[in-house]
């Protein structure tokens, strides 16, 4: 449907570029330093969305596949160069979406979610007990190709490509699929749809994706632990899916801007900062409960027609 | 000549219930075989062994002569054997006109070949009657047009055999009259068909065979009038009271 698919594309490359804009005029690193982050995040949760937002498979897991690039930089980041670890983090973020999602095929609703969320906690185990390799808790240090600035542009280009490929698909044949079988799976077999094949699809797509992801944030934050397999780093990459709004690709990515923006712009407020966040959250999803990509859409529908302005879904 | 679908000895059981119990019967290309029997008496326990969606513990089941049993749904579907469900089952994210793409096969087949021109979600949204309403999202149909929406959805892969879940339960005369008319257009383009149904008023029309299932037990097989005097068809139905094919 390239009558839905226009007018996203046409948004994805004003925001991004709007944000390759935004160096010439902030020189402070610090802000530079949150906007990468921000970016990377966002291709978490797109990449999470693909899989929880269509196919319907709410993941709690997904930080093994960003923490698989992440590790995988730092096992391998000294003994390769960069442009071999990317398809070395991305390959092995696969590897594990085979690992969580053949038993996860049989599993729905809480059963499914409850699955996912014990691999990281999993993973996050092996980090403390094969210390020798992992680094244990003090995790592993990772020294970085790229400067800051070319750490933020490489992280929106990744950002660029990750939402335009995840839009192209959900708005293909095999999207439409994937949200038919998050609707009701038995019609989708019944409609001739190998679902099992869809569903590990949806995980190999979205882990591949996030695994790139793992690999610029391994380098980003010169350093890899046992953290990133925490409940907090999975919980939040869900949160950013939901306050975003699942199953649009560009909702989710919205939402990791806006919680990474506004932790981070709440820490003067030091030991309010949780509580402040945690309130705007719990108001996001209480009011919008589409997501910010479903309010921006209502707003978008009162505004008069107008131009190109006709993109009412 | 090998019958297009064979059912063999198929025996099903959920714990202690004995589902069905050795049926068997074939289904010869181009026929309509009606499938009656009280609630309960394993009709669509009959149609999800054949489709996929369960196995069945004993028994075979061929289609032109190629075993299916065990084969998950979507490979039943793709040897040319589609079902629709008794309760509608939309797809509610996505449009008419999307439900009935994103199940339509690669090629046409002969049946869908013969149905009217344009491509496959065309013709079968046109059977169909829903080919002016493509860009509504499913979830928003009538009950009516749901009913047809699972049809066209299991059309559009191609099927030799089209297997119907009580296509007529909650339809009105005019629905009822569409339906049929959809039915006999298929069957006219060389569809086979197996319908399940609880009443044969509105299949006395067409139904060239009726297979009757009592308590998992195949009671009865052969041609409507016949069928409906058989007593132990009688004794199935009210007690032998009523004549199923006005019950």
């Amino acid at each position: 449907m390239t009558r839905r698919l226009a007018p996203r594309f046409a948004l994805l490359l004003v925001a991004i570029g709007g944000l390759a804009l935004v160096p010439l005029w902030v020189s402070n690193p610090y802000v530079l330093s949150v906007l990468t982050l921000a970016a990377l995040y966002a291709i978490f949760a797109s990449s999470w969305d693909i899989l929880s937002g269509y196919i319907g498979q709410l993941n709690f897991g997904h930080a093994v596949f960003f923490g698989a690039g992440a590790y995988t930089t730092g096992f391998l980041g000294p003994h390769l160069p960069p442009l071999l670890v990317f398809p070395a983090g991305a390959a092995a973020a696969v590897v594990f979406a085979f690992l969580v999602g053949l038993p996860c095929l049989k599993l729905r609703g809480p059963y499914l979610s409850l699955t996912t969320l014990v691999f990281p906690l999993i993973l996050e185990r092996l980090a403390f007990t094969f210390r020798d390799v992992s680094g244990g808790e003090y995790g592993i240090t990772v020294s970085s190709p790229l400067s800051a600035i070319g750490l933020y542009y490489a992280s929106l280009g990744l950002l660029l490509a990750t939402l335009g490929i995840l839009l192209a698909v959900a708005e293909s044949r095999i999207g439409r699929t994937f949200r038919a079988i998050g609707d009701d799976d038995q019609a989708a077999m019944a409609a001739g749809v190998n679902t099992t094949r869809f569903k590990l699809s949806a995980f190999v797509l979205g882990a591949g994706l996030a695994g790139l992801g793992g690999v610029l944030y391994a380098y980003h934050i010169r350093h890899v632990g046992p953290e990133i397999f925490g409940l907090f780093t999975s919980f939040s990459i869900v949160i950013m899916g939901i306050v975003g709004g699942m199953g649009t690709i560009l909702g989710p990515a919205l939402g990791a801007y806006f919680l990474t923006l506004l932790g981070e712009s709440l820490r003067e407020f030091e030991t309010y900062r949780q509580l402040i966040y945690a309130a705007v959250m719990i108001l996001c999803v209480m009011l919008f409960p589409q997501g910010l990509w479903g309010l921006g859409r209502a707003l978008h529908r009162l505004l008069p027609r107008s131009g190109a302005a006709k993109d009412a879904r | 000549m090998t019958a297009l679908l064979a059912v063999e000895d198929v025996t099903k059981r959920f714990r202690g219930l004995t589902a069905l119990s050795r049926v068997s019967f074939n289904v010869a290309r181009g026929e309509i075989l009606v499938v009656i029997g009280p609630n309960g008496a394993g009709k669509t326990t009959l149609f999800n062994v054949i489709t996929g969606f369960a196995r069945p513990d004993e028994g075979r089941i061929a289609l032109e002569g190629k075993a299916v049993t065990g084969l998950p749904p979507h490979a039943v579907v793709r040897l040319g054997l589609a079902r629709t469900f008794q309760i509608p089952r939309p797809f509610k994210s996505l449009t008419v006109g999307e439900t009935v793409d994103m199940a339509r096969a690669s090629k046409a087949g002969t049946v869908v070949r013969a149905l009217g021109h344009g491509g496959v979600v065309e013709r079968v949204l046109r059977l169909v009657q829903l080919w002016e309403r493509r860009d509504e999202e499913a979830g928003t149909l009538s009950q009516g047009d749901l009913k047809l929406l699972e049809v066209a959805r299991a059309l559009a892969t191609n099927p030799a055999l089209l297997l119907l879940d009580e296509p007529y339960a909650g339809l009105g005369p005019a629905e009822m009259a569409r339906l049929t008319r959809v039915i006999l257009d298929l069957h006219g383009a060389g569809l086979t068909l197996i319908i399940i149904e609880h009443k044969l008023r509105e299949l006395m029309k067409f139904a060239q065979r009726v297979v009757v299932l009592h308590y998992g037990e195949k009671i009865a097989d052969g041609a409507p009038t016949e069928v409906a005097r058989d007593p132990r068809v009688l004794q199935a139905y009210m007690g032998g009271r009523r004549n199923p094919a006005y019950a």
